[in-house]
């Protein structure tokens, strides 16, 4: 993977893409996040550890709309997001995968992509137009048609052409995670989301999404924070890596630095996963 | 191809009151459409139907009553009412989720039927709505029951076109997935609040339609028409009709309503014989897949040579000997595969 100039510690605000300032949440006096600064240059690909319980779902949360920060302000390509709800956070485009298989079971492969496609809907107003437009006009059924192709040509081109038409519930765990990633991707985001990408699967399967993600990344372009335990294979992928404990951010730097940072080793005593 | 059939009806039934039957059945049938979008699509228990539908009826009623307004621009007119008062209840209910939409759409039901019980000026109270002029399109009159049967038919197939358009398209896709997952469906950009309005709003659309078709066919209505057991009534028909089917729905409603008038004598036994007709539906439910669609495909499925398990235990047809062949094709599969052991001698 290409590395970028990591000379700099944190990129200036003036030209990162997320900036997460003094990020509070608490729930009923139990504080999750105690004031994080983090931010995210363009293209960059950040990894979070920490130990659990110390915050890394919950700024992933706030960062996609989950929750909303008790204080402090989240900042996206030069917009404030914080406050904003989930679906409109991913209309501006950062698209999150969650942690436990999220997909709609009910639904074929191809509808899981297609409906990852439907960023408009994120407002009243948006909806409103699609509904009376696909019944009144062409244009939405052309729309939905089209949305169709993309996504079979999207899961084609990553093996999953004769899956197409399968209930996504009866596809293999891997599959499904595989699955769910490029949901995410479908509607091509600027900034993606990874919470825990090879939890529950294995060594081998984690080295394929590795692979994976680094393939879409140079692809498209696109900027990551990836959540992850798994610390060898993390430190494979990501450029910088931001430790939380406790809801604070304890040490941040290149791969190497912090793998052997003291503070980090303590922090994690016991709870190291050593790949 | 059903619907040519259906548009001959009228030739062959000699009945006038048949056809008035079934004229109420279509449009039953057009608010049980507003169920499947609503209930089997986005996951919202509308019992509010009954509302929605008194809406249209008493608005356009009105608009033909004291502002001698054409059949068509009243029927628009109570349809739009309608459909803002689905808006209304989808807004205001917003925050609701899952098991609470009952008790929420069920209260509304109650409050609106005293409202509609007591606005005399509007509704014209407990002597309900006189004095409706004979629906009229241009010069052409509706009073026979063979027009009634078009009327009625004509408003379920325009609500069924335009909710079948709906359910295709990518806000039914998006809509089933926020019933699947809602908090997935925010994450792709789904506001899964603005899809329950639209939908409640939809819902609302088709219901005062049929609204201002039941002030054309039985020329009266009042709030009886339009309390918690007609909304109840509606939902079974669409849960009989398979809940995710809007044919299925059609069906469920037309027969039922026919059945319904049928056993009319028996008008004590009513809720029970729907109470019997649910767990009939329920039992084909369980036992030959989803709904209508669901029997359809077991159908198929057993006119393909069935696999015969010969063991000894497994009970033989009263005096049918198993075929030969069929034992023969057991034996031929291999062992892992899995075998029918249980009969069905009901089917």
């Amino acid at each position: 993977m290409a590395m970028m100039d990591l000379s700099r510690d944190r990129p200036a605000t003036g030209e990162a893409l997320l900036d997460c300032r003094d990020v509070q949440v608490s729930f009923d006096g139990v504080i999750a996040l105690a004031g994080i600064d983090l931010s995210i240059a363009p293209g960059e690909v950040l990894g979070v550890i920490g130990p659990n319980g110390s915050g890394k779902t919950s700024l992933v949360n706030v960062i996609s709309g989950y929750y909303r920060p008790t204080g402090g302000g989240v900042t996206f390509a030069g917009q404030r997001i914080d406050g904003l709800r989930p679906q409109q956070i991913r209309a501006l485009g950062i698209a999150r995968v969650f942690q436990n298989l999220r997909l709609f079971d009910n639904l074929t492969v191809v509808e899981n992509v297609e409906v990852a496609m439907a960023v408009d809907l994120a407002r009243t107003r948006g909806v409103a137009q699609a509904s009376v437009g696909a019944m009144v006009w062409r244009r939405q059924r052309r729309l939905r048609r089209e949305a169709r192709l993309k996504a079979v040509r999207l899961l084609e081109d990553n093996g999953f052409a004769g899956h197409l038409d399968t209930k996504a519930g009866s596809l293999s765990y891997g599959q499904r995670k595989e699955i769910e990633l490029l949901r995410a991707l479908a509607d091509p985001p600027q900034l993606l989301l990874l919470d825990e990408p090879t939890s529950g699967v294995s060594r081998a399967e984690a080295e394929q999404v590795g692979e994976r993600i680094a393939l879409w990344r140079e692809r498209t372009g696109c900027t990551l924070l990836i959540v992850e335990h798994r610390l060898g294979w993390l430190f494979d992928l990501a450029e910088r890596i931001v430790v939380l404990n406790s809801g604070s951010v304890i040490a941040e730097g290149l791969p190497e630095v912090v793998a052997n940072d003291p503070e980090v080793r303590t922090a994690y005593v016991g709870t190291r996963d050593d790949h | 191809m059903a619907l040519v059939v259906l548009l001959f009806v009228p030739l062959f039934v000699g009945s006038g009151y048949v056809l008035h039957v079934l004229s109420f059945g279509w449009i039953y049938a057009t608010l049980a459409l507003g169920v499947v979008i609503s209930y089997g699509f986005v996951g919202i228990p509308n019992m509010s139907q009954a509302t929605l539908y008194g809406i249209g009826a008493y608005v356009a009623g009105d608009m033909m009553i004291h502002f001698a307004l054409p059949f068509l621009l009243a029927a628009v007119i109570g349809a739009a009412a309608a459909a803002i008062g689905g808006l209304i209840l989808g807004a205001t209910a917003l925050r609701v989720k899952g098991n609470y939409w009952w008790l929420i759409t069920i209260a509304v039901t109650q409050v609106m039927f005293v409202v509609f019980n007591s606005w005399t000026a509007v509704t014209g109270g407990e002597n309900g709505l006189l004095g409706i002029p004979i629906a009229r399109i241009g010069s052409f009159q509706f009073i026979s029951n063979a027009n009634f049967y078009y009327l009625g038919l004509g408003l379920v197939v325009i609500v069924y076109v335009l909710y079948a358009r709906f359910t295709t398209s990518r806000v039914g896709l998006a809509a089933r997935a926020v019933h699947a997952d809602e908090t997935a469906a925010r994450g792709l950009g789904i506001s899964p609040g603005a899809i329950r309005v639209v939908v409640m709003g939809l819902a609302g659309f088709g219901a005062g339609l049929a609204g201002a078709g039941i002030i054309a066919v039985a020329g009266f209505v009042d709030a009886n028409s339009f309390n918690l057991d007609f909304s109840f009534q509606v939902m079974l028909f669409a849960i009989v009709g398979g809940l995710t089917s809007l044919r299925g729905a059609i069906v469920a409603s037309v027969v039922l309503t026919y059945l319904t008038t049928q056993i009319t004598s028996l008008v004590n036994y009513q809720l029970f014989i729907f109470g019997g007709v649910v767990l009939l539906s329920l039992l084909v439910r369980l036992y030959l897949g989803q709904g209508r669609r669901g029997f359809r495909v077991n159908r198929r499925a057993a006119a393909m040579p069935e696999v015969v398990d010969t063991s000894p235990s497994a009970p033989a047809l009263i005096g049918e000997p198993v075929p030969a062949e069929a034992g023969v094709l057991v034996d031929q599969l291999p062992p892992d595969l899995p075998r029918k052991s249980r009969t069905r001698p009901w089917r």
